[in-house]
């Protein structure tokens, strides 16, 4: 295949290894104005849009708190995440509710002077403002840590396919959709208890069960991009394979990356909520907020203390919601920004 | 289409963002604050105050959780909670614990036996006189052949009873007899002969699954509910799974016991227990058989439509932390010890639901059969002997176990309370939470070497070798504990117990029960659980048979409302 004319022309060069550097050069003069109008587009966008502003905001604001949130609220309450308080639970075991303190000696009347707990105990006693914050931690971890995994393995396998075709696209876009038929939840339940508990076992399940949506984006770009008459050139100039997938076509997945992976983290969360609940999530006393909302649940202590299912709760609508936004508001913005190339 | 849905719901106003994730947390409140309320809610049953005249012959309707259904309608299988109820409205057999509350019904008692049996001076022949006139609620008569026949056909359907050896019942097990050699019937006489003496055979043989039924009945497993009955009540319609409806048996004869208040019995087989207490209070079931969840149990006792109608019994269902005496670190002696000083009981019955739900308990054997013996361990942790105990272990420390636990009820809670316990005395406990039916399967196969896990024992009958059998070195092969307790010296002693009778094996067994646990500590025993049942606010009579361990269903009756 012989380079496109017009990428000859506007390099001027020469077939060759320096006609490869050529198409390069060629390829950057059209990224330059590319990069401004994003640059220009996003700031614009940003502006216009404020939820993606806001949702940004929030997402950057429970990072923080996923990192820093829990020690910090630990040291002030000075209440440590597992620590178990024997004084939080009444005499029938009833935690304390919140804005509540701890109980007298005889479990039955509010010490005036006794710990305060903001949002209450759980039923072992313990803190649940930072075990919510802890438990932002843990969601996180799991959630981006799968995420990224998934995210990986789909563009290598979406890449491949979408790249190469005929029998290896077949071959993958069989298995995304073989996966995609697959009852995800039941699935993950069995594969979980296959593996057993812990944070490493549960990102890997998440991931598992997370790679096709992201392998069938990534496929679809690569496509498009492959057909591109610039490939072409780039491909009968001597560049080879790993070349191209990496100056060419991978930095094109960055957009629906971006909004693939808010979606992605937003769905692991719930995911990861749901094994928590079931019991096959991180290993107690590890916080997690699926574990907070199976303990008020499944005692059913939730209907005396409604706070036990009210604070994990509403952890979990917040941050899928606003994951969801953000995904929601980068999808329009960087929809545009492609609207600008 | 999008945009017009984002614009209907305000989301492109960034203001509204945070009112409409706030409109949601409300949201999500105040759906859970309503299903919250939906079992706290007055209803239409009115209060006892208001209550009048006692219904005669009334209708009954109990609660069975679906979960906690019997394992068959043939009663020579019946050995759950369930079916040991119903067996003890449908059935009396040889000797029991009659249908009393309070210590008459503690007592062994003779049932179709006019008397106790005599026994031989060697203990291995019981001879029982059988009451005349007794016929089966088909009004066949009930003879001693029958009683003869019914062994026979306990060994045909449930080869694996737990019944002390008869002699010859090991050929009918292994097909090479059509009858039990061991037990005689002349007239009116019955006669048993052990092949080695069991101090707790009387006891063992005063369970529903030896309950009587007609010679010739099918020594297949019957699933039809047809078998006829010996006690006040008799079935007389069954759908698995559903419902089971008892009548009064015409052909009772009252001289074995109370006929009973209630004219009917209709068991829901089929009850989600989260919504056992709001069917109660809507008068829909009379009550349940088991326990209240701790959750309910808590909100019927501060309801005051339910005041006067709420009652709490210790069982004889006793809770244990097993440590497998062949795994580090639990096969070093101090170290079960230590655990023992290091669990603050008092938290785990807190934990569990209160007073509610369970009561702190230190012994192997339950309450009422453990005596007054002197307290082995404390309630509350004793962490400078547990420590102690840990340092004259030798094991260097912090040393980490994995606490098998299963994902039912309070136990994940319980675990994380003794793994807190255990932290200070250089103990590491994860904890591992699965399903009961993968935790039981893993820990049950020896080569697994589970170091710790949790046991329940609900009592066969009121004997302290009914429990000490768990940790029987003798029976270091059996299913039943994963402590591995084997220790060769203690054999002796555990023979000798199992062959006394009478007041002399209660206080053998408090002994044993007391020198195992001060010397080998094979298990860290736990909580007794409590059952909490709540009555319709129409219903009365509820009453607690101690020996049985549940609901005496023949004194509850209704009023008019």
């Amino acid at each position: 295949m012989s380079p496109a004319p017009d990428a000859q022309a506007a390099s001027g060069a020469t077939p060759g290894l320096a006609a490869e550097e050529s198409v390069d050069l060629a390829v950057g003069t059209t990224e330059v104005p590319e990069r401004s109008a994003r640059s220009s587009g996003l700031r614009a966008l940003v502006r216009r849009n404020r939820l993606v502003a806001g949702a940004g905001a929030m997402t950057l604001l429970l990072l923080v708190l996923a990192v820093v949130g829990g020690p910090i609220a630990a040291s002030i309450t000075g209440h440590p995440p597992n620590r178990q308080y024997d004084n939080a639970l009444s005499a029938e075991g009833v935690p304390i509710g919140a804005f509540e303190r701890t109980y007298d000696a005889s479990g039955t009347a509010h010490d005036p002077n006794g710990e305060l707990f903001v949002l209450g105990a759980d039923l072992l006693g313990r803190d649940q403002l930072v075990r919510a914050l802890y438990g932002l931690r843990t969601s996180f971890t799991i959630a981006v840590g799968g995420a990224i995994l998934a995210i990986l393995a789909g563009i290598g396998l979406g890449v491949t396919a979408g790249y190469f075709g005929g029998f290896t696209d077949a071959v993958i876009s069989r298995a995304i959709e073989a996966t995609l038929a697959f009852p995800t939840l039941l699935l993950g339940v069995g594969l979980a208890l296959a593996l057993g508990p812990g944070l490493l076992n549960v990102i890997l399940v998440i991931s598992i069960f997370g790679w096709y949506y992201p392998a069938r984006i990534v496929r679809s770009v690569t496509i498009g991009v492959r057909n591109l008459q610039y490939i072409e050139a780039a491909t009968s100039v001597g560049a080879s394979v790993p070349r191209i997938l990496f100056r060419h076509v991978l930095p094109r997945l960055y957009s629906p990356m971006l909004i693939a992976g808010t979606s992605v983290v937003a769905a692991n969360v719930l995911f990861e909520a749901g094994l928590s609940y079931l019991g096959l999530g991180v290993p107690p006393p590890t916080a997690t907020w699926g574990q907070m909302l199976s303990d008020a649940v499944g005692s059913g202590y939730y209907q005396i203390d409604l706070w036990l299912a009210i604070v994990p709760g509403v952890c979990l609508v917040v941050v899928v919601l606003t994951l969801n936004l953000l995904g929601d508001g980068l999808r329009d913005a960087l929809d545009q920004r492609d609207s600008y190339l | 289409m999008r945009e017009k849905l984002r614009t209907l719901i305000g989301l492109n106003s960034p203001g509204r963002l945070w009112r409409v994730a706030a409109a949601l947390a409300v949201g999500v409140a105040v759906v859970l604050s309503v299903s919250a309320c939906g079992s706290s809610s007055p209803t239409a049953a009115s209060g006892s105050e208001g209550s009048s005249e006692s219904i005669p012959n009334p209708t009954v309707t109990i609660g069975v959780y679906h979960e906690d259904l019997f394992e068959s309608i043939d009663t020579n299988l019946w050995d759950s909670l369930t079916s040991v109820e119903i067996g003890r409205l449908t059935c009396v057999p040889l000797v029991w614990y009659p249908n009393e509350s309070g210590k008459a019904g503690e007592e062994l008692s003779p049932g179709l036996a006019e008397e106790m049996p005599t026994v031989s001076s060697d203990g291995l022949t019981y001879t029982f006189k059988i009451r005349p006139g007794l016929e089966f609620s088909n009004g066949k008569p009930l003879t001693a052949e029958d009683i003869k026949y019914t062994f026979y056909r306990i060994y045909k359907v449930d080869p694996g009873v737990f019944l002390p050896p008869i002699v010859g019942s090991q050929e009918v097990i292994e097909g090479k007899a059509n009858e039990v050699s061991g037990v005689e019937a002349k007239g009116n006489t019955l006669t048993i002969h052990l092949t080695e003496r069991n101090g707790a055979f009387l006891q063992s043989i005063s369970q529903a699954y030896t309950c009587p039924v007609p010679r010739g009945t099918t020594l297949k497993v019957d699933e039809s509910g047809d078998l006829p009955a010996t006690g006040p009540y008799m079935i007389k319609s069954y759908q698995p799974t559903q419902q089971l409806v008892l009548v009064r048996n015409p052909h009772f004869d009252t001289a074995l016991g109370p006929k009973g208040v209630a004219g009917k019995f209709i068991f829901d087989l089929a009850l989600d227990q989260t919504q056992a207490l709001t069917k109660i209070k809507l008068g829909q079931l009379a009550t349940t058989i088991e326990s209240l969840p701790a959750s309910d149990a808590l909100l019927a006792r501060n309801d005051p439509t339910l005041k006067g109608h709420v009652f709490s019994n210790v069982t004889s269902t006793l809770n244990y932390l097993w440590m497998n005496n062949d795994v580090a670190p639990f096969n070093n002696v101090d170290v079960r010890k230590a655990v023992n000083y290091a669990l603050d009981r008092n938290q785990l019955v807190k934990v569990s639901g209160g007073s509610n739900a369970v009561e702190s308990w230190e012994e192997m054997i339950p309450p009422p059969l453990a005596g007054k013996s002197k307290e082995l361990y404390p309630s509350e942790p004793e962490l400078t002997k547990a420590k102690q105990l840990m340092k004259e272990s030798g094991i260097s420390l912090p040393v980490s176990t994995t606490l098998y636990t299963p994902s039912l009820t309070n136990l994940p809670l319980v675990a994380q309370v003794i793994q807190q316990d255990l932290e200070p005395i250089g103990i590491k406990v994860n904890v591992h939470v699965a399903s009961t039916t993968v935790t039981s399967a893993y820990t049950s196969v020896r080569s697994h070497h589970a170091p710790a896990g949790f046991g329940a024992w609900t009592q066969d009958y009121p004997d302290g070798g009914d429990f000490m059998q768990l940790v029987d070195p003798r029976e270091i092969n059996s299913d039943s504990d994963h402590s591995h307790f084997n220790v060769p010296s203690m054999i002796p002693k555990f023979k000798a117990a199992a062959e006394t009778s009478g007041k002399e094996r209660e206080i053998a067994y408090q002994e044993l029960a007391a020198e195992v646990q001060e010397n080998y500590a094979p298990w860290a025993p736990l909580f007794m659980q409590v059952s909490t049942q709540a009555t319709a606010p129409n219903v009365t009579g509820f009453e607690w048979q101690g020996a049985a361990s549940m609901p005496l269903l023949t004194s509850i009756g209704l009023t008019e409302e």
